[in-house]
């Protein structure tokens, strides 16, 4: 059952990786039109510099769960990788324990609250970055998405590693 | 809220991430984890809505954008059989001199490793295009290997470059001006390369033997159309971005959207395009972005509660009362990094030592910009100096298991260009103007 949810998890997250990634091919095309519009027609849209950055960052924060999918955080490892398994297990459970899951699950919250308050408070657009189009929302919500899947892969991670300890073999 | 005097918090915070960090979990989340921890101490639970604001202005800087655009121009360049045609052209042009191949394989690491971040994309893409057709035709495995972890370092210095965005970004410098100001000093280091490889090679012929005459009795005409076709490209792509930039025509992550763009059109023209091909170019530029900017926005944020409570003054002190003035401070400087680049990543030491350091360079008298660069060329050792050298284990994992390479042929085969590279920092110390003079000419 555990391990039915588990890799259920890292499921979910590979599907949302593969969809994800085109936002980089989206965000070559929203500067290619960008720069288009500034230097061929010498009329700069006034949403393209706030909405870059939107796209950007929601690259950054799926980036973060696609990355720990695959173990990719970087690590200092010749002490690591010397460790017995279960030795290791314990490394990461003291880390995500103390280090991770207080923090980032504020995190979450926080990002929670401010699409909610994005969706009810009808903030499709920001003042501040020209009315771009209804960005706010959507932005708000891949960062959410983000978070919660990196919070949910660390989950995963988390239940695998205590069972490697408790057991003493891979889950 | 408490009172503790800064030194004794500058201590408390450096032992706590070093043993964190030592530990193996992942650096990013120890930084972020010590500095919240910390900061809920200072200034009680809004620490959490600080630290989301903090993570919130590094995603969203727009030079971050650069990091995703060169990372998919590099990935697409390194993986769409550009490279290996590349350095087949070189080969062919350059396969009558002794040590030819060598030489080959530092100006393909030179041109193309440029948008890789990650010193273990470049290095395992030249090991994977060069090792075997330089140890086949007798190459000495250690001068292979030497080339293979000095040419893909190289990469990682030379500009479009990430590391450089990283380091404007958390040190508050201007991209654009590092850039240039890392794109003279990295041609030296390449020169230097290049010559040593042509003096080792002339002195002991048997160690890199010039090509059989077979393989490169090839018309002259059929040579340049090769030259054109495979190797400017990739040139006029990375000279039209700095170009671009150097003129002030557009902005760093305009620039390198558009190179973007073109290594597209490349690929396709040259009939290497996939779809394939595009989707995991895109994967990879998500994963590589991701791990990239966590562990960036959390060293900001560290950095950042390392300020609030006075750890600046309290290493500014530190490093001026260095004996010997303000140069007996650099050389401390510099070879505290050295040291810590044996022992721990780059990026790391880039985001929490350098940014530190460098608002800390005026009070030295000593040029920000030109600080920087000094540290990133000698950050260039920490990918080949032993415990932690990730360019050795790179080179040797990715070299098939028949070719017989060692780890002690691939440390003897850096250690020359570890020399050359203190070489290198012992000349742009005394001539500073290598490293400021084209950044001065900048436009815009």
């Amino acid at each position: 059952m555990i391990k039915r949810i588990l890799r259920a998890i890292d499921t979910l997250n590979e599907r949302v990786a593969s969809i994800s990634s085109w936002l980089v091919a989206f965000l070559i095309v929203v500067i290619l039109y960008e720069v288009v519009s500034r230097y061929v027609f010498n009329a700069p849209t006034q949403w393209g510099f706030g909405s870059l950055r939107m796209l950007g960052s929601a690259i950054v924060v799926l980036g973060w769960a696609y990355a720990q999918l695959l173990d990719s955080h970087i690590r200092v490892d010749f002490i690591y990788t010397r460790l017995s398994p279960r030795k290791r297990a314990l490394v990461n459970i003291i880390g995500t324990a103390l280090f991770f899951f207080p923090l980032f699950g504020a995190l979450t919250v926080e990002a929670a609250s401010s699409m909610w308050s994005a969706l009810i408070g009808g903030k499709f657009i920001y003042v501040y970055y020209g009315g771009a189009p209804p960005l706010p929302l959507l932005h708000k919500t891949l960062i959410l998405l983000g978070l919660s899947l990196f919070f949910l892969q660390f989950g995963a991670r988390f239940a695998r590693d205590l069972y490697l300890l408790a057991r003493g073999e891979a889950l | 809220m408490i009172d503790i005097s800064p030194e004794i918090m500058t201590l408390v915070l450096v032992v706590a991430v070093l043993i964190g960090i030592l530990s193996g979990f992942h650096i990013a989340l120890v930084l972020i984890g010590v500095a919240t921890i910390i900061g809920y101490f200072f200034v009680g639970p809004p620490i959490f809505w600080l630290m989301y604001s903090r993570i919130n202005n590094m995603i969203m800087n727009h030079n971050m954008l650069a990091i995703p655009l060169f990372t998919f121009m590099g990935v697409l360049l390194a993986h769409s059989m550009l490279a290996e045609n590349l350095y087949g052209a070189l080969h062919l042009w350059l396969g009558r001199l002794r040590g030819g191949l060598a030489l080959s394989t530092l100006i393909l690491g030179t041109i193309i490793a440029t948008g890789l971040a990650v010193v273990q994309a470049s290095v395992s893409m030249l090991t994977t295009i060069s090792l075997r057709s330089m140890v086949e035709r007798g190459y000495s495995k250690s001068l292979a290997c030497g080339v293979i972890c000095a040419g893909g370092t190289l990469g990682i210095l030379i500009p479009p470059s990430i590391m450089l965005v990283i380091l404007g970004m958390t040190a508050s410098l201007s991209v654009g001006k590092l850039f240039f100001g890392a794109f003279v000093p990295g041609f030296i280091l390449s020169g230097l390369y290049l010559t040593y490889v042509v003096v080792r090679c002339g002195l002991q012929p048997q160690i890199g033997p010039p090509a059989p005459v077979e393989e490169r009795q090839i018309s002259f005409g059929k040579k340049i159309t090769l030259l054109l076709g495979w190797v400017f490209p990739p040139l006029v792509i990375i000279m039209s971005v700095l170009g671009t930039i150097f003129f002030g025509i557009a902005t760093v992550y305009e620039a390198a959207g558009v190179g973007a763009t073109a290594t597209l059109l490349v690929t396709v023209a040259c009939r290497r395009f996939s779809l394939k091909l595009m989707k995991d170019a895109m994967r990879e530029t998500l994963r590589v972005t991701g791990f990239v900017m966590l562990i960036t926005a959390c060293a900001n944020a560290v950095v950042g509660v390392f300020m609030y409570f006075g750890g600046k003054d309290v290493l500014s002190d530190l490093i001026l009362a260095m004996p010997f003035g303000r140069w007996g401070a650099f050389f401390a400087v510099m070879l505290t990094a050295f040291v810590l680049g044996m022992f721990i990543d780059w990026m790391s030491i880039i985001l929490i030592v350098v940014s530190i350091l460098v608002p800390i360079a005026p009070d030295l008298g000593f040029d920000p910009l030109w600080f920087a660069l000094m540290l990133c060329v000698n950050l260039q050792m920490s990918f080949m100096t032993p415990p932690l050298a990730q360019a050795i284990f790179v080179c040797q994992g990715s070299a098939e298991p028949d070719l017989g390479v060692t780890s002690g042929d691939i440390i003897r085969g850096v250690i020359p260009f570890v020399v050359l590279i203190i070489v290198a920092l012992a000349l742009f110390a005394v001539f500073p103007g290598v490293m400021l003079w084209l950044p001065s000419k900048m436009i815009g």
